[in-house]
């Protein structure tokens, strides 16, 4: 029996291994770290658009954030032990600034129920990933810009930066990639400890899916869309998903960010090219279309 | 005469990719396996760590842990999602496999792992995982026993 059982076992193993992808090259995780797009130089099933096509197209949402917390949870303890903790190079954001938007009625073309989007003090655990560091974090805030955190709809603060990033590993130490870097603060201690994270360069944001930041509010089943890179003169911007979800907002500093539900059909069956995605559409104050995103498929 | 990052790396990486494989399920491994290698390279102690081998597998594992904790159940809605979406796909575990994996914790899959594909001996796992020769065996028992069940 018990050699039965052995035999089982190693072919369970042997499925397993069998299936397992080619590892990865060095220089292709390091450039993971920094959130670069890479090269697909070897067949994976990648996802239609991923912005990481070199990983799992099932999981490369969310590995994406979760390995990003891996990297950066080292930024923390790097970070906090070099730099004590409680010292804080960049400004928070005003968290008193909310009244600078317009408060006019939106446009016709603007419906659905107003979802506000709040600023935020910056925490300082999510701060302290702006501190240019040696190692790790090496994200730099872009000069004249400052990082900003934000809340909507009672979801965890995120914060939101121009930044460069460089590298840290020798060959791409001189090279920068500007980009945006969205940070959020974990839901709670159940979901584990680390901060989710996501950079997109400038390359990557130009593709406007891109631009489209998903983060899941788990363990409460909600799905947070955040635009970066709302067009500037944007005064209104609206999200549309499926029949049921049409909110608006007015963005704060080229950010919008919507919270809602994953619908129940959607946690209890497989997705299905016909689920809804995110639309969401920029407007000017006189209702003029000034730009528009839309999620990809999953 | 110390070796660099990526010789290191190199050396190890196909039996860590395997490990990943083992513990997470094929999907997820290249994912577990890079956050992983990352974080002990850039570990303020790599430089000091004797056994690199080690503290590349335990790193492994602790991504894995934390990948599972974070993610269970979008996890389990986007492997539902794939069955769908994915054709050109290569070979994938039998479901049945897949479900056997996930009657088994983190530790029991990299005990099982280690013992049956590496030929470990308690010892050299429980050094390798830092944990007892005895809670190697527990999980191993743990394990077995579940698989008994799944693998039927």
């Amino acid at each position: 029996v018990t050699d039965l059982l052995d035999s089982k076992i190693r072919s369970f193993l042997v499925e397993l291994v069998d299936a397992a992808p080619p590892p990865p090259e060095l220089e292709e995780i390091k450039d993971f770290q920094l959130g670069i797009e890479v090269r697909p130089n070897r067949q994976r099933h990648a996802h239609a658009r991923s912005g990481r096509r070199w990983l799992n197209g099932r999981s490369a949402l969310l590995a994406g954030a979760v390995v990003c917390v891996a990297a950066l949870a080292v930024g923390v303890a790097v970070v906090a032990n070099e730099t004590g903790s409680s010292q804080v190079r960049v400004p928070a954001a005003d968290s008193t600034t909310q009244t600078s938007r317009s408060l006019a009625s939106p446009p016709a073309v603007v419906t659905g129920t107003e979802q506000t989007l709040d600023r935020a003090d910056m925490p300082s655990d999510l701060n302290m990933y702006f501190v240019p560091s040696s190692r790790v974090t090496n994200y730099t805030v872009k000069p004249g810009s400052a990082p900003h955190a934000f809340v909507v709809d009672g979801s965890p603060v995120f914060a939101v930066a121009d930044v460069t990033a460089g590298g840290p590993f020798d060959d791409v130490a001189n090279q920068t990639y500007p980009g945006v870097l969205v940070l959020t603060m974990p839901v709670s201690g159940s979901v584990g400890q680390g901060i989710s994270s996501w950079y997109r360069s400038d390359a990557q944001l130009a593709d406007a899916p891109n631009s489209l930041i998903n983060e899941w509010d788990w363990p409460v089943p909600r799905q947070r869309w955040i635009w970066t890179r709302v067009p500037a003169s944007a005064e209104y911007v609206t999200l549309t998903y499926g029949n049921d979800v049409q909110l608006w907002q007015r963005p704060l500093d080229g950010v919008a960010a919507f919270s809602f539900p994953i619908p129940d059909a959607q946690m209890n069956a497989p997705a299905s090219p016909s689920d809804p995605v995110p639309h969401l559409v920029a407007y000017a104050a006189d209702g003029t279309v000034l730009g528009t995103v839309d999620a990809s498929p999953r | 005469m110390a070796c660099s990052d990526g010789e290191v790396y190199r050396k190890h990486a196909d039996e860590l990719i395997r490990f990943a494989a083992a513990v997470v399920g094929p999907d997820d491994a290249a994912d577990v396996m890079s956050a992983g290698v990352l974080r002990a390279l850039n570990s303020r102690h790599w430089s000091q760590v004797e056994q690199q081998r080690a503290y590349l597998y335990r790193s492994v594992l602790n991504e894995a842990r934390m990948l599972l904790r974070r993610d269970a159940t979008r996890r389990d809605y986007e492997a539902r999602a794939s069955e769908r979406d994915l054709v050109d796909e290569p070979p994938t575990p039998r479901p049945e496999v897949l479900r056997a994996l996930r009657a088994l914790s983190l530790r029991q899959r990299a005990v099982v792992y280690l013992t049956y594909w590496e030929d470990l001996d308690p010892a050299t796992v429980g050094r390798l995982l830092e944990i007892s020769d005895g809670a190697v065996r527990r999980h191993l028992a743990r394990a077995r026993k579940h698989l008994r069940k799944e693998l039927q």
